[in-house]
């Protein structure tokens, strides 16, 4: 008895790991989903969706994408090439499948929820998410003309306050009008090193006893 | 010390345990400090208007001061974004270790209504009291008023480190350093900058936001003079039933 329970439970470990493998391998045998992480870490491809659509690798492969994961490396693989029909612009196009300056929540489906900058001075958080509800599908509300997805605002000079006080950045809507004036509400933004210090690092205060 | 001035520590009014925090409120007051948004709770923070704190402070509504200059803080505190650039700048300028501050931050969330919160932080240090309680429970004489300038300062040649100090002070404003033997705490920079003809202490000047104020409320053409007499201004302090009468003042805007 003893041993037949040992064999079924050899057979069935086999059968499973087997199975793992196959799965796996079916994955990659289409490419799985990748995440792209530049130049905007927000963009999500399904292979498969794509797949299903009837086309097959050598529509893509390697004319417009190499079989090896390398296009975000490039420095061309950003919008404007779509628009002049590279990359995902092959087809997105507004003729075979839709065009790359509409519908961007359709591939920009991962916008990080939350943004926090820590120039220059630490912290201040942009809910994306919220603001994403407020304006809708309407990203060009504020992409490109307030804030370029190829500029970190962080690493420009003029991301200040006085900045905002004139009409830049943020204070293109946090103008007393269309939301509250930037020079208002200060730490409705501005969470601090102690708000800092809670989203990325276990606390560290130099507070004993905590 | 001579017999002299025991004689005259003799003389002075006796503190009584009712003039010390009690502990409930002390412990409330250092959770307050490391946890954040804990501190609410009435007794910790005070909030009066202007007249009352005004009327704390001895002498100020008939405009007398006992020092001269007479050093103040006027926090803008709704100005403080909690970027640390003070604290940062406070801990170079002032040599503090990392167990201990001179001047903090505290935060917290106050509910306006249900899913209506704002935060505020609140930047504290020693508030160089009037009548200070840690002047007064000192049995060296360690810590001491300046006669000039009015800074709460310390001798630590006298310093014994018996944390008497520590317990009294109702701002949590001092703490044991371990290399000077001695207790340390904020004395407005007076050491390590206006003794040496700087005019604002470091956090004052490493603040981007112009949350710290600091001047000499005497002076009439100073900020912090101006500030406080600014018909209508709203003034408060920290825990003023402690009669401490401070000179580190809070407003908004």
């Amino acid at each position: 008895m003893k041993k037949y329970i040992k064999i079924v439970t050899l057979l069935f470990a086999v059968a499973s790991v087997g199975y793992a493998i196959q799965a796996k391998a079916g994955d990659e045998g289409h490419g799985g989903t990748i995440t792209f992480t530049k130049p905007v870490s927000s963009v999500v491809f399904d292979h498969k969706t794509h797949i299903d659509m009837g086309f097959d690798c050598d529509s893509c492969h390697e004319k417009l994408f190499e079989y090896k994961r390398s296009s975000e490396d490039k420095a061309d693989f950003n919008m404007a090439s779509m628009y002049a029909g590279k990359y995902c612009g092959g087809c997105h196009n507004g003729n075979t499948a839709f065009a790359s300056n509409t519908k961007c929540g359709s591939c920009h489906n991962n916008v990080k929820s939350k943004i926090v900058f820590a120039k220059p001075v630490k912290a201040v958080i942009f809910d994306h998410k919220a603001h994403i509800e407020m304006v809708g599908d309407d990203c060009a509300s504020c992409h490109d003309s307030v804030f370029p997805s190829d500029k970190k605002s962080e690493a420009q000079a003029d991301f200040t306050m006085d900045s905002l006080y004139k009409g830049k950045y943020c204070g293109k809507c946090h103008d007393g009008n269309m939301a509250f004036a930037s020079n208002t509400k200060c730490a409705t933004c501005h969470i601090g090193v102690k708000g800092y210090n809670r989203m990325f690092k276990t606390e560290k205060t130099g507070h004993k006893g905590h | 010390m001579r017999i002299e001035e025991i004689e005259a520590l003799e003389k002075l009014k006796k503190e009584g345990a009712d003039n010390l925090p009690s502990p409930e409120r002390r412990k409330f007051l250092q959770i307050g400090l490391v946890v954040t948004g804990v501190f609410a709770g009435g007794t910790i923070l005070s909030l009066t208007a202007a007249k009352e704190s005004l009327a704390a402070l001895d002498g100020i509504e008939q405009r007398k001061f006992p020092y001269k200059p007479h050093y103040a803080m006027v926090m803008r505190q709704d100005k403080c974004i909690d970027c640390q650039l003070c604290m940062d700048a406070c801990v170079k300028t002032n040599n503090v270790p990392d167990y201990g501050y001179r001047t903090t931050i505290l935060e917290r969330e106050v509910e306006l209504a249900p899913e209506k919160k704002f935060r505020e932080f609140i930047p504290v240090l020693c508030n160089q009291c009037n009548k200070p309680p840690c002047v007064r429970v000192c049995p060296t004489t360690a810590t001491y008023k300046d006669p000039k300038t009015g800074i709460v300062r310390m001798e630590i040649t006298r310093c014994i480190g018996c944390k008497t100090c520590m317990a009294a002070c109702p701002y949590n404003a001092r703490y044991y350093n371990e290399d000077k033997r001695a207790i340390d705490k904020c004395d407005f920079c007076f050491e390590s900058r206006l003794s040496k003809g700087e005019t604002l202490t470091a956090c004052a000047a490493a603040c981007p936001a112009g949350v710290r104020i600091f001047g000499d409320i005497t002076d009439p053409s100073s900020q912090v003079h101006k500030l406080v007499y600014e018909p209508e201004r709203v003034l408060w302090v920290l825990r003023p039933e402690t009669g401490a009468v401070p000179n580190v003042f809070y407003t908004k805007g």
